[in-house]
């Protein structure tokens, strides 16, 4: 027996690939905190963390903070049809290969990542894409879609080198881009990989020599890890830590960034939530500043449009009611609604209650439940809370019950991808079945008009009538901190990132 | 014996079958055709997304799943055998190698965890015995409830702060060195020697309190030759398949320890897994853990029936 164990132990260890660190340390490297684990470097499966993080792959058409687009990789655009359009490349990039940026290699990119993620194929709608020449690339599209350079932004529509290293069934198992930065040392089994400055960059050197990556998934891990001094910057680190972090001389942001907390019914067919006015009672009884401010520590904007003001699209005249009971009651009175057996507004001898579902993976949606528990329950509406796997509430939610999600409100720069999605009648998340003739014809307008100011007002529309009629109830705007150890300089928060992202003029002191 | 290994051997191979085809079954067992589960799920990750009959088609042949379901299985299980487990669907690496990165890891700390448990164990009861007042037997009992209570996100994150943070002895999180292994190690043999240790004091108190116990006094034998050849094997029958059970938990279910100390091993695999739909690494994930859990109990099995005549006579008397 005892051979037997010391015979596994040394199995185990010889199997360990306890690896001992080769740091280069002649120039310090940024230890950056991934939020998630790193099972792969393929852009077309993890294309923020490529694109936004490590900066080595980029895309033709990036966006501004302002979520505005700017020239990437290509440097114009237009559109020569309805659904052809050309993008000029931007001159003298090269990949970290050493091999120049062609329209040919670019086209063989898209068409690469067309086929190997759905997403890229459902947000841009290509059908085909040829090189018109070596510099311009010819893009087809399967329907009129102007969304076309706002959906090029998405980062798995990154542009990587045809040579970038392959597995057999074609997953890029080393990207090589045209970023600032190249990958020189990826450990899967460690979840880490390296990158260092890529001195064939087309744009602005960055200073930063290399930045390691690491994967630690648990939050409360990451800022223990920062306060360590083990890790130079992470993001999203427990809402609570955040003062301590502060005080013990770390450099904390609060940002908003394109995701909404979003109070979504089963079904607004056959339930009480079909009536607007109940919609709107609950919706007045929700104390959003409040959930803001103390609920998510500042880590959020209170809103009920589906755009914060940030975003350049957001119809800027639509502003988060005030929390007003007395209004709520009166609503729902004049929904045919009386306090019941234990003051549970009741119609027709129906108690209004419903179960809340939610997850956990984000860290504002269990406290933000239970916020609205709390509020409503003042309006005489109880509400169960349920808290299980984001897949798992699609199958167990039924019509009368509710579901509070952190839902992405710009994948792309453009005011259609969650509109069109959440509140047209036949949208990709419109389980709920909202119809509204005027939201959908204002959205077929905006999609095919070629006026710039037509189109604006067509998405202003919709937004209003989003705010009005409150189908789904937009509790607040997503919040994503940073916490950065002292020393750190230069660094602006893109809110256009899905996550956090880094920034490549960044500067290091130790 | 020979016929009571190989009736064990059976039944471990038997288990280990019958969790990878149950798992096989639920996987497919999610609404609507496989393939175009797969395609709306994992590659366009939109599961209202209208799709061609055509890519439908391709994923089915890429991942062939037009055969019978038991011809799939036994497709994969060929493989298994040959040590093919298919590739990942997220990462297009092979499943088998990824396991094998997982489970280094894994089983390294899960063994290390067992015997630390078990020396903590064995230390706790002979400090209780050798010093007998109630004031050790008070402390003896806070300890091991506290080790069964303690959450162990709550204990890991104590230890954090004080071994990494206050002292700087240890290094917070990852899978690097020696150094790294330290934490995890604790916080899971902190959280396992309570049960241990009550379960062999117990057992303890019941071998001494037997009869041939009596006799051994009668005969003028020491206290310790009592103790070490006639109490403590028989004590330690009960003890040896819940150390197994221990010691699967600690290969497949250890989730939150990992996350906390972000230790690429297979119980985080096996959820990313789960939660990515990603198939032949769930399943490759749960045949290990199947493999290690039949490996285990066959192990105890074996060991109980040589530390107790009992079980290995009667067995094969049947």
């Amino acid at each position: 027996m005892a051979r037997l164990l010391i015979a596994s132990l040394a199995l185990a260890l010889g199997l360990s690939t306890l690896s001992h660190a080769t740091s280069r340390e002649q120039q310090p490297a940024l230890r950056v905190a991934e939020i998630w684990e790193i099972p792969t470097l393929d852009p077309t499966q993890d294309g923020t963390l490529m694109k936004e993080k490590a900066m080595v792959t980029e895309t033709l058409v990036i966006g501004r903070p302002d979520f505005t687009l700017a020239p990437g990789l290509a440097t114009s655009w237009q559109r020569d049809s309805d659904t052809v359009w050309s993008f000029t490349l931007r001159p003298g990039v090269t990949f970290h290969d050493g091999s120049p940026l062609t329209a040919q290699a670019a086209a063989a990119s898209l068409t690469s990542a067309l086929q190997r993620s759905g997403t890229v194929r459902s947000y841009t709608k290509i059908a085909a894409i040829s090189a018109r020449d070596d510099r311009t690339l010819e893009i087809t599209t399967s329907e009129p879609f102007p969304a076309l350079p706002a959906a090029l932004v998405y980062a798995s529509a990154a542009i990587v080198s045809p040579a970038s290293p392959k597995m057999t069934d074609g997953t890029i198992e080393q990207p090589i881009g045209t970023g600032p930065f190249k990958v020189t040392a990826w450990q899967p089994a460690a979840q880490s990989f390296t990158v260092e400055r890529f001195d064939g960059y087309w744009g602005e050197k960055p200073s930063i020599y290399a930045i390691t990556f690491r994967g630690i998934p648990d939050p409360t891990t990451r800022s223990l890890e920062l306060q360590k001094g083990s890790v130079d910057f992470t993001s999203e680190v427990p809402y609570g830590d955040l003062d301590t972090l502060v005080d013990k001389g770390f450099t904390v942001s609060r940002n908003v960034t394109a995701r909404n907390y979003v109070l979504s019914f089963g079904s607004l067919k056959d339930t009480p939530f079909a009536d607007i006015r109940v919609r709107k009672a609950l919706s007045l009884a929700i104390d959003r500043n409040e959930i803001a401010q103390y609920v998510l520590f500042g880590m959020g904007r209170a809103g009920i449009g589906p755009f914060p003001g940030t975003m350049a699209f957001a119809d800027a005249s639509i502003a988060p009611p005030k929390a007003d009971l007395t209004a709520a009651r009166k609503l729902l009175t004049e929904a045919g609604y009386a306090p019941g057996p234990g003051g549970v507004m009741t119609k027709e001898g129906k108690p209004l209650r419903f179960t809340l579902y939610t997850y956990a993976q984000r860290p504002g949606l269990v406290p933000i439940a239970g916020a609205l528990q709390s509020q409503l329950r003042k309006l005489g509406v109880p509400m169960e809370i349920k808290v299980t796997t984001f897949s798992a509430i699609a199958k167990e939610m039924k019509p009368g019950d509710a579901r509070l999600a952190a839902l992405a409100s710009a994948m792309y720069p453009h005011p259609d991808f969650y509109l069109r999605q959440t509140y047209h009648s036949s949208g990709a998340i419109n389980t709920w079945g909202y119809a509204n003739p005027k939201v959908d014809a204002a959205l077929a307008v905006a999609i095919t008009t070629q006026d710039e100011a037509e189109r604006k007002a067509a998405y202003d529309l919709v937004q209003r009538i989003a705010a009005e009629e409150e189908p789904c109830l937009t509790i607040a705007h997503y919040g994503v901190n940073v916490a950065m150890r002292p020393g750190i300089a230069n660094y602006t928060f893109n809110p256009i990132a899905h996550d956090y992202m880094l920034d490549p003029q960044m500067t290091l002191a130790r | 014996m020979g016929a009571y290994v190989l009736q064990r051997l059976a039944l471990a191979i038997a288990t280990v079958l019958a969790a990878t085809f149950l798992t096989y079954v639920l996987l497919r067992l999610v609404p609507g055709e496989p393939a175009q589960v797969i395609l709306t799920r994992v590659f366009l990750q939109d599961q209202t997304a209208s799709v061609s009959q055509q890519d439908v088609a391709v994923i089915a042949d890429r991942f062939r799943l037009n055969a019978p379901l038991i011809v799939q299985y036994g497709r994969w299980l060929a493989g298994a055998l040959t040590g093919d487990l298919g590739n990942s669907i997220r990462t297009g690496r092979s499943v088998a190698l990824e396991l094998g990165w997982r489970l280094s890891a894994t089983g390294l700390i899960a063994l290390l965890a067992t015997f630390a448990s078990l020396a903590l164990t064995f230390i706790t009861v002979a400090l209780k015995r050798a010093f007998p007042a109630p004031a050790t037997a008070r402390g003896f009992e806070l300890l091991a409830v506290g080790s069964i209570a303690l959450p162990s996100f709550f204990l890991g994150v104590v230890l954090i702060i004080l071994f990494s943070l206050r002292l700087d002895w240890l290094p917070v999180s990852g899978f690097e060195s020696w150094a790294h292994v330290v934490l995890p190690v604790a916080v899971l043999a902190l959280g396992q020697f309570g049960f241990n240790a009550i379960l062999l004091d117990d057992t303890l108190n019941e071998a001494l309190d037997a009869q041939h116990i009596t006799t051994a006094r009668a005969k003028g034998l020491g206290d310790r030759a009592i103790l070490f050849t006639h109490a403590l094997p028989n004590a330690l029958i009960p003890l040896i398949p819940y150390l197994a059970l221990q010691f699967t938990f600690l290969i497949g279910g250890v989730v939150i320890v990992e996350r906390l100390f972000s230790i690429p091993g297979l119980g985080a695999y096996l959820t990313d897994a789960l939660d990515s739909h990603d198939g032949p690494a769930f399943l490759g994930a749960i045949g290990v853990i199947a493999l290690a859990v039949a490996g285990a109990n066959l192990a105890a099995d074996l060991l109980l029936a040589r530390v107790d005549p009992r079980i290995r006579l009667k067995r094969t008397a049947q």
